[in-house]
């Protein structure tokens, strides 16, 4: 590997203190014990959290954690690894005995699906109890923007339980703009609304399903601008990433849409073949498309400008450049 | 931008998934290879994984160059 290419993957990290590693590394273990042991438990949004958190907490260069408990270096006791073990097995147990006096309580907008949906939230709150409260508010104050990175990946990331309750209604949207702006190329279009959109052409009927709700592009879209934050997190513009990681999760739904449509006209214009055998794979290398355009837009606006770094000293010629010398 | 061949060379093979999908009749064509939607579908997430990243990585590399 070349110095120019170390210094282009190089990792400002490992400032972190090694305890808070340690904590988030026993509950992403714990967690992923608990789903296992309770599959009722299962969410992969409390794994994506945990992981999101260490890995920018990893990440993280600067040097305001040291401080973080003074001279004295911040450990995780034995007494409180042994509490939050016991914690988690409470849990387990207590998600058990519910199953049992709720059987066939599944997800959804009641109060038994609210209490699932705690449930499987509830395993990340025994890793409360590692610290002491004096320890988690300065931990707060430091890590306060990784902690909202976290929380942000907890509630939105890959959000199938959104896209189904939301796939009703939703759907009707989807349905309506891909029938306005089809039918400027395909004349002929007519809707008919449901569950399931459809639309009929004069050579493709085109049913909308809840698999091409744009849920495979926002995922997509999800786990690149991830990659990209937890790369660039050090010289990264916060604010602009949460307001740049909204409006791309937007412009997946609308290049969604415009997938869709692009189908349909193709499709009705002697195109159906190839529209009906190959639509998936179409719909990967338009997803891709579509998110290199959006970075390629966002990406200088979300940066801070590298300073230049002395790392070689400049010679005093290159200082004392003597106007007389050339 | 010497990472240029093995980018396109990853989209010209998430372009060719379509042609491992074909829908043909298996009958008809038995030497056809064959995937499920499924598998078209996995394939091709990897395959936008792969494109996207390196689409960053390589626009993240002309930025600080």
């Amino acid at each position: 590997m070349t110095s120019r290419s170390r210094s282009y993957l190089r990792f400002e990290s490992l400032r972190a203190p090694q305890a808070v590693v340690a904590a988030l590394l026993l509950t992403l273990g714990a967690v992923a014990a608990d789903q296992f042991f309770v599959p009722t438990l299962y969410s992969s949004s409390p794994l994506w959290a945990t992981t999101v958190c260490l890995l920018l907490v990893w990440r993280r260069s600067d040097t305001a954690a040291d401080g973080i408990l003074g001279e004295r270096p911040l450990k995780l006791s034995r007494a409180r690894i042994s509490l939050f073990l016991a914690a988690h097995a409470g849990l387990l147990l207590t998600t058990v005995s519910l199953k049992t006096l709720l059987p066939g309580v599944t997800g959804g907008f009641t109060s038994a699906g609210w209490l699932l949906a705690a449930s499987k939230v509830s395993v990340l709150a025994p890793t409360l109890l590692l610290f002491p409260l004096g320890v988690w508010r300065k931990l707060a104050r430091v890590y306060t923007q990784e902690g909202f990175a976290a929380l942000l990946a907890l509630f939105t990331f890959l959000p199938t339980r959104w896209m189904e309750a939301l796939w009703p209604w939703y759907s009707q949207i989807l349905g309506r703009s891909v029938q306005a702006f089809a039918q400027l190329f395909v004349p002929a279009l007519t809707y008919h609304p449901g569950l399931t959109p459809t639309l009929v052409g004069s050579e493709l009927d085109v049913t909308i399903l809840y698999s091409c709700s744009g849920i495979n592009g926002i995922e997509l879209f999800q786990l690149l601008f991830a990659f990209m934050v937890i790369l660039e997190w050090n010289r990264l513009r916060k604010d602009r990433a949460l307001a740049a990681y909204f409006a791309g999760l937007l412009a997946m739904l609308v290049a969604n849409a415009l997938r869709i449509s692009l189908l349909i006209i193709l499709g009705n214009h002697g195109f159906s073949t190839f529209v009906l055998g190959s639509h998936i794979s179409a719909g990967w290398i338009f997803f891709s498309a579509a998110f290199l355009t959006y970075l390629l837009l966002v990406y200088r606006h979300l940066i801070i400008p590298e300073v230049p770094r002395l790392s070689d000293p400049l010679s005093f010629a290159d200082i004392v450049q003597s106007p007389t010398a050339g | 931008m010497k990472k240029l061949p093995l980018f396109v060379a990853l989209l010209t093979f998430l372009i060719l998934t379509p042609c491992l999908a074909s829908a043909d009749d298996h009958e008809k064509h038995p030497k056809h290879h064959h995937i499920n939607a499924t598998e078209v579908s996995v394939l091709g997430f990897a395959a936008a994984i792969i494109v996207g990243g390196t689409g960053y990585l390589l626009l993240r590399r002309r930025k600080h160059a």
